[in-house]
């Protein structure tokens, strides 16, 4: 695995180049699109490993940070922006392209990602195949479940919870900090009736935890039509109930296998 | 500021980014950001990024990187004891940045257990020149006394219960009301103290054997304890005593009090990982102020050697 920057001088993006491993050569490389803020933090171990086991099954792969986020440069909490980081996702797979000599992409997404990846789609960036994990739909609803687990922590510590909350000024939520800007773009996010036109192959992947009832999001309707859907059981990684879990990684090997079996059989 | 990957180690299995000051400050400090827990290299809340770049605006070397199997550096092929080996790996660390950036002097930050493995390190490597210690549940032993232990964890809850029970405006309004019964008052009091009342166990002497000898290379050393954290009150038990007996020394023997180091200093309203914004913010105020007395002392050769040059810090007892 290769750490390297690629991209504009002045915002460089952070990257880890896996190379393809053993004598299969895959016919596309990946990208993999990270989730933001604590959940970014929390499924870091899990994308890693995701890397290793397509690099393993020979696909190369390209995991990186949106400018701001990471070890990028730049500061989300002043310049976070969906829109610079759906160019992030274009910028992530031209580089892909170069580094692997591969033209076919699957972009891989996890959550914020996985919506980041079908905007990059939806805005004409040439992708084969989407795997859509737990991706954010309604980003208001995916705010309110943000403040909803940021409120019970803060209960947790006895500190007293506003009510409501201006969008006028910065957003804090579980360690990080939204500037209105994005809140903007959040709040307004809609997929629900998203397309991905040239997209040939969909995964739609669910984890849900044993003791939930199978809960999804509102299907992206025009996207469902053609996707393969694939519920798997495992912890929901990307939710912190403390900040003391230092020392725990959750990695949902299912799920990850799951897609990696996907990517084989589209990729033989 | 720039940046650049640190790639190290063997065949480069360790990952990691080095921020570099546009104007080296000399002697040429290095200050390694160390994992914590599982977490990788960019830290709890990416708070490790902030850091080594406001380092790096003061002059100083900062490199983040990821203990062999944490984040993405390679996992260990010999295996063994983890913090054995993230001890080597930091020795890799300073290696590499004194051969490709001119580090002479070294400082070690570490969150919760990378605390510990950064208090472990500085008692193994005499490059180790200074220490910033967050939250760390222990520093040395591998196995203090579990009473001990256990009272530290009650005193800090009773502690923190009394003082947030004595700062709601409810109770308060209850008790005037009438409405907060006097049985239930004293009923709640009683649970209150009986934290304060268990076995007191042994102060780990490892960890304040250590200490001590890391005060007598003179490591400075900064703790920085979140107010909502236990580990605040084991963090004073231990150097508390470390201190004490060098300072009773330092007198027994003619000379001037051990000034400055350690240093304490809590956070308001952080926890464990400090969450809050702001609770970062002020920890961050205190990690580049205590950075830059390291750079203006070595830069002052009338300090060498002048602990009373120190501004007195009277560890809380």
């Amino acid at each position: 695995m290769t750490a390297f920057y690629f991209g504009g001088h002045h915002t460089p993006l952070f990257g880890l180049y896996h190379a393809p491993q053993g004598l299969r050569a895959r016919a596309a490389a990946v990208v993999i699109c990270q989730p933001h803020g604590h959940e970014y933090i929390r499924c870091h171990r899990a994308l890693r490993i995701l890397g290793d086991l397509l690099a393993r099954s020979g696909f190369a792969v390209l995991r990186f940070d949106y400018a701001g986020c990471g070890d990028s440069a730049g500061d989300a909490a002043e310049d976070g922006d969906l829109e610079q980081w759906r160019l992030d996702v274009s910028a992530a797979v031209r580089e892909c392209r170069a580094l692997s000599g591969r033209d076919r992409i699957a972009a891989v997404g996890l959550r914020l990602g996985a919506s980041l990846a079908l905007l990059a789609a939806q805005a004409h960036e040439t992708l084969d195949s989407l795997v859509l994990w737990n991706p954010v739909l309604d980003g208001a609803r995916y705010l309110d479940e943000v403040e909803n687990l940021h409120d019970e922590r803060r209960r947790r510590r006895f500190e007293a919870v506003p009510d409501g909350r201006t969008s006028t000024r910065p957003v804090e939520l579980l360690g990080f900090s939204y500037p209105p800007r994005l809140v903007g773009q959040l709040g307004a996010l809609d997929l629900s009736g998203a397309a991905a036109p040239g997209v040939e192959r969909i995964l739609l992947v669910e984890l849900h935890a044993p003791d939930e009832a199978v809960a999804t999001q509102t299907p992206v309707a025009a996207v469902a039509a053609r996707a393969e859907r694939m519920t798997v059981p495992g912890p929901r990684i990307w939710l912190e109930r403390s900040s003391r879990q230092l020392d725990r990684a959750l990695v949902p090997r299912l799920a990850l296998d799951a897609i990696v079996r996907w990517l084989e059989t589209a990729y033989p | 500021m720039r940046e650049q990957v640190a790639s190290f180690g063997s065949a480069g299995s360790v990952c990691g980014v080095v921020s570099l000051p546009v104007t080296r400050a000399e002697p040429g400090w290095g200050v390694l950001l160390l994992n914590a827990g599982l977490l990788h290299r960019v830290g709890p809340h990416r708070w490790y990024v902030q850091i080594a770049r406001s380092l790096a605006a003061q002059g100083l070397t900062a490199l983040r990187f990821d203990f062999a199997g944490v984040g993405d550096s390679a996992e260990r092929k010999s295996g063994g004891d983890f913090e054995h080996a993230a001890v080597h790996d930091i020795q890799e660390a300073m290696s590499w940045l004194a051969e490709h950036h001119g580090c002479r002097r070294f400082a070690l930050l570490g969150m919760c257990s990378g605390a510990r493995i950064a208090f472990r390190a500085a008692c193994e490597d005499l490059r180790v020149d200074g220490l910033v210690l967050i939250n760390a549940p222990r520093y040395h032993d591998d196995d203090p006394d579990p009473e001990f232990v256990n009272r530290v964890k009650r005193r800090h809850r009773a502690r923190r219960r009394w003082s947030l029970a004595l700062a709601s405006p409810r109770n308060w309004r209850r008790l005037v009301s009438g409405r907060a019964g006097v049985t239930e008052l004293v009923c709640a009091l009683g649970r209150r103290f009986r934290g304060l009342l268990t076995r007191r166990g042994a102060v780990p002497a490892g960890d304040v054997e250590h200490a001590g000898a890391l005060l007598d290379r003179d490591v400075r050393i900064l703790l920085l304890m979140s107010e909502g954290d236990w580990t605040l009150e084991y963090a004073r038990a231990i150097f508390a005593k470390a201190a004490g007996s060098r300072r009773r020394g330092a007198q027994a023997s003619g000379g001037g009090p051990v000034a400055g180091n350690p240093r304490l200093e809590v956070v308001r309203g952080g926890d464990h990982t400090l969450t809050s914004i702001a609770s970062r913010q002020a920890a961050l105020g205190v990690i580049t102020g205590w950075a830059r007395d390291l750079v203006a002392r070595d830069a002052d050769p009338a300090l060498h050697g002048d602990r009373s040059a120190f501004p007195a810090c009277v560890l809380e007892r």
